[in-house]
Order: structure tokens, then sequence, then C-alpha cells
């Protein structure tokens, strides 16, 4: 089974390096939001500094619902994730290679990105470091959200309300834990408690996500 | 027996489309699906791929149930459906390698200018597929069928789009195919005129709008 | 009994044998519950008369989390056992469960600003019916978002188990987030030793809204099973 799984990931390699076009549409996104956000909030930049966190996650929150459907929806329509089926591979493993993929992806404007928001609003090393470990540990989950609902609104057409509906509830809970800060927490860059519910987060969504979408490929079909 | 569907049933869109089929295909065997447009066919092929599954009835492939052959699917048939899936911005030829990876069909660099040569795609070989025809992508699809090792091949309209010369050339490695021990189940809304040909007419039944029992009217509501 | 009513012609009946009752019982007790909520029971220590809206804003969101609930079991059986009424009956709920998860959303606003002095406080409590809202109002957005209503059903029935798995999830982050942010605060919605005489009436509206949305519910059903009716007669002829 891992020979068919990582036969998968390679295809899905392939196929999303030409797709470069994500990466930008992607990184000037999130760069153009946190101007927008900067000119709202003012050059304040204690202000800035206090609300760092839900800005980066709420940025990301609505890229992500934009590009995602580069991955599922294009594929269901060339039908190349019906191929993937009549050929054998189980729905399971097509859903987990594109999630492993698109946290690949999205992994390298991340790079610079959350460095670039580090200086446009002025954090200092310690944020930065925690930012980006809450940013590695919270995607995953971001991820599988945004899966699901592009699956279940793959036969929509104009659904990016739908699915920012339908992701709405099953974000609220990400983003608390993401931005919460422990008062009781001592050390600024480790807040075990906090990567270990984020951790928990993912391995709870994993199952659900994989699951449903295996009965929604199902049904797709028909 | 190479292929046997036992006895399905299936209901779609309010419609019964089949009721009670049956038939088996042999070894070294060609059997034609022939009916008007929107008859059953593509349902019909797709239940035996394992895309959709019958209300109720069994589909044996190589003395194995459809559900229960899981990754070997891609060893026991190869199916061409209507509109195959192909990356757009991939050439001809790389969409080629994508597939073979995919379906585990080893061929090397010469064997495949080989097979395009056959059906006059060598010039084309890195040519966009965004930048084919109908036609030409028709004939790209065939091409996996002279680089698979199946025995059985599920076809839905092969000829559709061909001009004549190239129809010849494809009644030629069908009934290549036939002599080697293969078995081809196509799909066709006209009747083609080929050697031994085991032909299936389809046709769609009419349900009667007052059904006389309960059952039946209420099975038409999913 | 669940899989004796799954025959839509067997449901349609035993409905209308029921309604009636179910109209009589909700009439009287609504009448009776009101009597008690304005005459009966007594006013709040603290808030006076306005607790009175704690009669409606407490069983509308009883009954808006039961219904998702419902919803979700309704899913369940619809994808499992493949029950023939399960999508129906999730259809009719939704509407119903959303007008009711809107209803305690503006009656715990409304109870708010005597109390609170402002219209909408971040409240867990409130805060999670809002996000319930958010969750219905998914499920009737997808299941009407496709010709075929097959279809939609069934995306439906899985977008509500997997709400119904995330719905405690979502629930406790919302009720740690409140303390988290707001460290003292006593709930004023939540009265931790109730007086049997305000239990009674807040039983007996229970009770009222309970055979209002069974009736509801029934009609709801009963009209879209004659609807898929007409849809196939339709198609039937079109054919």
């Amino acid at each position: 089974m891992m020979n068919i799984f990582f036969k998968l990931l390679k295809r899905e390699i392939k196929l999303s390096i030409d797709r470069i076009s994500i990466i930008t549409s992607y990184s000037s996104f999130f760069l153009m939001s946190l101007l927008i956000f900067t000119f709202g909030i003012g050059p304040d930049i204690g202000k800035l500094n206090e609300l760092y966190s839900p800005i980066v996650w709420l940025i990301m929150l609505f890229s992500i619902i934009l590009i995602s459907e580069n991955f599922l929806m294009h594929d269901y329509r060339d039908g190349s994730l019906r191929e993937l089926q009549y050929l054998g591979y189980s729905e399971e493993l097509i859903i987990f290679s594109k999630a492993i993929v698109m946290f690949l992806i999205l992994i390298i404007p991340h790079f610079f990105l959350i460095p670039l928001c580090s200086i446009l609003l002025n954090l200092n090393l310690t944020e930065l470091i925690s930012l980006s470990i809450n940013v590695i540990l919270g995607s995953p989950s971001l991820i599988l959200i945004s899966i699901i609902s592009n699956l279940l609104t793959i036969q929509v057409r104009q659904s990016k309300v739908l699915q920012f509906v339908i992701i709405m509830p099953f974000y609220i809970p990400l983003i608390i834990f993401t931005t919460s800060r422990n008062p009781n927490e001592t050390s600024d860059i480790i807040d075990l408690n906090k990567f270990l519910i984020l951790i928990g987060f993912f391995l709870i969504t994993l199952p659900i996500v994989l699951l449903s979408g295996k009965m929604i490929l199902k049904e797709v079909n028909k | 027996m190479i292929l046997e569907i036992i006895s399905i049933n299936l209901f779609r869109n309010k419609k019964r489309i089949f009721k009670n089929f049956n038939f088996k295909l042999k070894k070294s065997q060609i059997a034609a699906l022939i009916g008007k447009n929107g008859s059953g066919k593509t349902s019909l092929l797709d239940m035996v791929v394992g895309l959709i599954k019958p209300d109720s009835g069994q589909i044996i492939i190589d003395r194995c149930d459809i559900d229960e052959i899981g990754e070997n699917k891609k060893f026991k048939f190869i199916y061409l459906p209507f509109i195959d899936a192909f990356k757009e911005n991939f050439s001809v030829q790389d969409n080629l390698k994508l597939w073979g990876e995919l379906s585990s069909v080893k061929f090397t660099q010469k064997k495949l200018d080989e097979k395009l040569k056959f059906f006059d795609l060598f010039q084309l070989k890195n040519t966009l597929l965004s930048k084919l025809s109908q036609g030409q992508k028709k004939r790209v699809s065939l091409v996996k069928l002279l680089l698979s090792k199946c025995t059985l091949w599920l076809l839905d309209e092969p000829f559709n789009s061909l001009d004549s010369e190239n129809m010849k050339k494809l009644k030629v490695v069908f009934l290549n195919h036939r002599k080697n021990g293969g078995s081809i189940l196509l799909a066709s809304h006209i009747d083609l005129k080929i050697k031994d040909t085991k032909n299936v007419y389809i046709k769609l039944e009419k349900i009667n709008a007052k059904p006389k029992d309960n059952n039946d009217n209420w099975n038409s509501l999913r | 009994m669940i899989f004796k009513l799954a025959n839509p012609n067997r449901f349609i009946r035993f409905s209308d044998r029921i309604s009636p009752y179910l109209s009589y019982l909700f009439i009287l007790l609504m009448s009776y519950g009101l009597f008690l909520c304005f005459f009966k029971s007594p006013p709040d220590y603290l808030q006076g008369e306005t607790v009175r809206i704690m009669y409606i804003h407490v069983p509308c969101a009883w009954f808006s989390l039961m219904f998702y609930s419902s919803i979700a079991i309704c899913s369940f059986f619809s994808l499992i056992f493949k029950h023939t009424l399960a999508d129906i009956i999730s259809r009719a709920l939704a509407p119903l469960g959303a007008s009711l998860t809107l209803a305690t959303l503006i009656t715990g606003s409304i109870w708010g600003k005597p109390t609170w002095g402002t219209w909408w406080v971040w409240d867990a409590r409130l805060t999670s019916e809002l996000v319930l809202l958010f969750l219905y109002i998914g499920i009737i957005i997808l299941s009407n978002s496709f010709e075929n209503k097959t279809k939609g059903d069934k995306y439906a029935a899985i977008l509500s188990l997997v709400g119904i798995i995330n719905l405690p999830i979502i629930k406790w982050s919302v009720d740690w987030w409140n303390t988290l942010h707001q460290p003292a605060s006593i709930s004023k919605f939540s009265s931790p030793s109730i007086d049997p005489s305000m239990l009674t009436p807040l039983i007996v509206m229970t009770f009222a809204l309970l055979f209002f949305s069974l009736q509801v519910t029934f009609i709801r059903i009963k009209s879209e099973i004659l609807q898929r009716k007409i849809d196939i007669i339709r198609s039937t002829e079109l054919s």
C-alpha cells in the first residue's frame, strides 16, 4: 500500500509543479489583504502587534478557500478523479495524497510570507517563531477542512460562498486555539498545551475527512 | 469467462435503466452494446468498472467480484471513457507517461514512439493536449490500448470523432487483440460492422405513469 | 416502528390521523403555558419581569440542538440503512431547526438588553447558537444546490454527520474561548437551581413547542412526499 501511496504522491507533485500560478496567486492575495488590514487598522505599531495572529489566520482562511479549487475541482472537471477511482486507487489514499501535496505546496509561500509579515507587523523573534510553529501545526487541519468543503460542493457551480458557509463552523475551533495565548505559560515560544491541542485537532479531523470524503467520492459518480 | 454481469437492476433519475440484465463475455470475443444516447450504455460500463454500484446483482471480472478487486483493477482491465482524462497543459508524451505510471504499464521511449507512429501522432508527441482536435485526442487515448497488456478492454464510443482511415486501423487493432486471446466490450450508438461481433441491444424501458404497486412508485423516488 | 413507517403512503395516513390531536394538544398546552408564564410565575429577584422571556428562549434553545441531532440521526439512517423517508425528514426539520435557532438568538438578545445593557453579548451560549445557525444554513443551502434532490439529500446528510461530530468540539472551544477572555462572568441565562413555580411553566411551554414542531414537521414531510410524487409523474410524462 505504501508503494501505491508514494505513486499517487509523486503524480500529484508532478501535476502541481506545473501550477506555479497557485503559489503566486496565494502570495499576492496574502500580501494584498495584509496591506488592506494595515490601512484599516492604522499605522500604530502597537495595535498591529497585538492583532497579528488573528489577522494572519483570517487571511490564510480566505487564501486557502480561493486556491483550493485548483487541487480538486480541476481534477474532477477533466475526469482525473474518476480515472483514479476506476484504476483502483482507494478514495482515502487519493484524498490523503492531495492533502499532503497541498500542505507541501503551501509551505513554499509561507516560508517567505511569514517572515515578511513579521517585518510588516513588527514582531520580535520569539513571536515569529511561535507564529511559524502555529502555522505549521494548524495549516494541515485548515487544508483538510477546505478539502471536505471542496468535495461537498464539487458539482455545484459558483460555490465559493457556499464553501465559506460550510467551512466557517469547522474553522472556529481552529482559529480559537491557534490565536489563544495562555497567560500561565512562562515560555513564549513553546506553549506545549497549545501545540498538543493543534496536533490533536488534526488527528481528529483526519479520519473524519477521509471517511466522509470516501462517501462523497462514491456519490459523485452517480 | 472473462466478464460476467449477473442480474443487475439499476434505477437512476427516477427511471429503471436495467432490469435483471444478464451478460457473459468469453475470451477472444468482441461484444458491442448498442443503444440510443441515454439508454444506459455508459452506466453499464461504469458499473462494470466499479464507479457505480447497481441496486442489485453482481459483476464478476476474471472470477473476482468487482468490489473485491481493489488495487488490482488496473491489471484486470483497461477502460477508456467517453471523454478521457487528460491534463490539458501537458504534452501528449507526458500525458501517456503519467498514465503509464498510474496504471503500472511500463514502456520504453522507443516503444512509445512506435505506437504513436501507428496512429500518426509521432509529430504531435510534444504538443500540448489543449491544442489537439477531438479526433487527435481520441487517438491519443487509443494509444493506451496498444501499450496496455490487459486482456479485457472496456471502451465507451471508441470510434467517435475518428476518420475512416483511423477507424480501419482501430478495427485491425481489435481483430488482433481478439486473435491474441483478448476480449473487448464496447459501447456505441451505431451498429459497427465488425466480423463475428456479439451485438447486445439496450433499450430504455418505459415505466407506466400510474404504477400498479406502491413499492415500484417509491423506488423511483430515490 | 421506524422501518414500518418508511413506506410514505403509510406515513401520510399515520400523520393524517395524528395531526388533529397534535394541534389540539399544542393549542391547549400553549394557552395553559402562557397563562402560567404571565400570571402564575413569579418575577425574578434581579431581572424583574424580563425573566419571562426565558420561557420561550430556553425551549427554543433545547429544540434547536435537538433538531440538529435528529437531522444527524436521520442522515445516519439514510446513509447506512438507506431508510426511504430519512432524507425527507431531514429536509423537513432543517428550516424548522434554523428558525428555532434564530428565535433563540433574537429572544436571547432581547433578554440581554435590559440585563446587560447591550443588544448582543459574546456569551458562550449565544455564540455557539450562532455557530449552530451557520451549520443549519450550510445544510439548507447545500441540499438545495442540486437539481437532483436525491443527490442534494446525500451531500447534506454527509455534511450533517460531519457537523454533529464537530459540534461538541465547537461548543467546548467556544466555552473555553469565552472563559479565556472574560475571566469572571456568571451567565445570567442559566439558573443553577430552578424554583418549581418556574419549572412548571417551562416544562409546559417545552411540550407546547414540541407539539407545534411535530405538527409543522408532519405537514412539511407530507408536502415533500407529495411534491416528489408530482415530480415523478411529470418526468414520466415527458419521457
